[in-house]
């Protein structure tokens, strides 16, 4: 009976302290309102149900964030998976050589047809700017979760690229691999929609 | 010289690092030469702003009042079962 009680005065307090951090914290990562709402509850009944686990090496919050971050893991891993089954090849992931020739007298060129064509240039006007908006938060939907989360890393949290490396357990040339990458699919990307 | 992979590498990633004046210097010299990698340098440039754009939205995002009582009757409710 206490230790239920002891639950609730937690819950009440978590929320009350945390859920808005917790949320904005989500909602960066997924861009999907009810799914943080969703992460952000998952967290706290699992804070609770393990709250023996909490050790107090860390602060409250730190731990609530490692939880959430977890949670978020997840939900990107059974995401990942199909949206590469749906638009990328999964072995493709870390090359340019889609984009550029890999051999011969063209090696480090753009391959035919994949030349960049200067479609954004009509993004400047208002109308446009507002499609070009929409395209834009529609193809990083559809960028692999470790490429996207790179750029939300960057822009939201203001990290440098070594906390990035950190966080996401990578070398500063695999962050420069899938940095580029990430801005020839975008590219790609917006340009096929575009056009449509 | 740099190709056209080596300098569509150094526009992706200079928000991230600091070039040196050398990579400058090679990158403008590509850039005046080649026409595909300039149009991909102005989408570099715009994809960076709007990125700015759409992350920013989030900053002062919050949960309703009524949705934080939601939570707190459903996290009452999964740690009773």
């Amino acid at each position: 009976m206490s230790n239920q009680l002891d639950k609730q005065t937690n819950a009440d307090l978590w929320v009350e302290k945390y859920s808005d951090k917790l949320y904005r914290f989500a909602l960066i990562r997924v861009n999907n309102q009810e799914k943080a709402e969703d992460l952000v509850q998952d967290t706290f009944v699992s804070a609770l149900k393990n709250l023996s686990g909490f050790k107090g090496n860390s602060s409250e919050q730190t731990w609530l964030y490692s939880i959430l971050r977890n949670k978020i893991i997840d939900f990107y891993r059974s995401k990942e998976k199909k949206m590469l089954s749906k638009f990328y090849n999964i072995d493709d992931e870390n090359g340019t050589d889609h984009f550029f020739y890999s051999s011969g007298n063209k090696e480090g060129g753009w391959v035919n047809g994949s030349e960049p064509s200067g479609f954004h240039e009509a993004a400047d006007q208002p109308l446009e700017r507002a499609e070009f908006m929409n395209i834009l938060k529609i193809c990083m939907e559809l960028l692999p979760v470790k490429w996207s989360e790179v750029f939300r890393m960057k822009t939201v949290e203001e990290l440098d690229s070594k906390e990035i490396c950190k966080e996401l357990d990578i070398t500063s040339s695999n962050l420069w691999v899938i940095v580029h990458r990430a801005k020839l699919q975008m590219r790609q990307c917006m340009e096929q929609k575009w056009e449509v | 010289m740099l190709d056209c992979n080596e300098a569509t590498q150094l526009l992706s990633i200079q928000r991230f690092k600091n070039l040196t004046t050398m990579q400058h210097i090679k990158l403008s010299i590509h850039l005046m030469a080649c026409k595909a990698c300039k149009h991909f340098s102005v989408f570099n440039d715009l994809i960076d702003d709007s990125l700015d754009e759409v992350c920013s939205l989030h900053h002062s995002d919050h949960l309703s009042e009524r949705k934080k009582e939601e939570l707190r009757e459903t996290i009452k409710e999964n740690i009773e079962n």
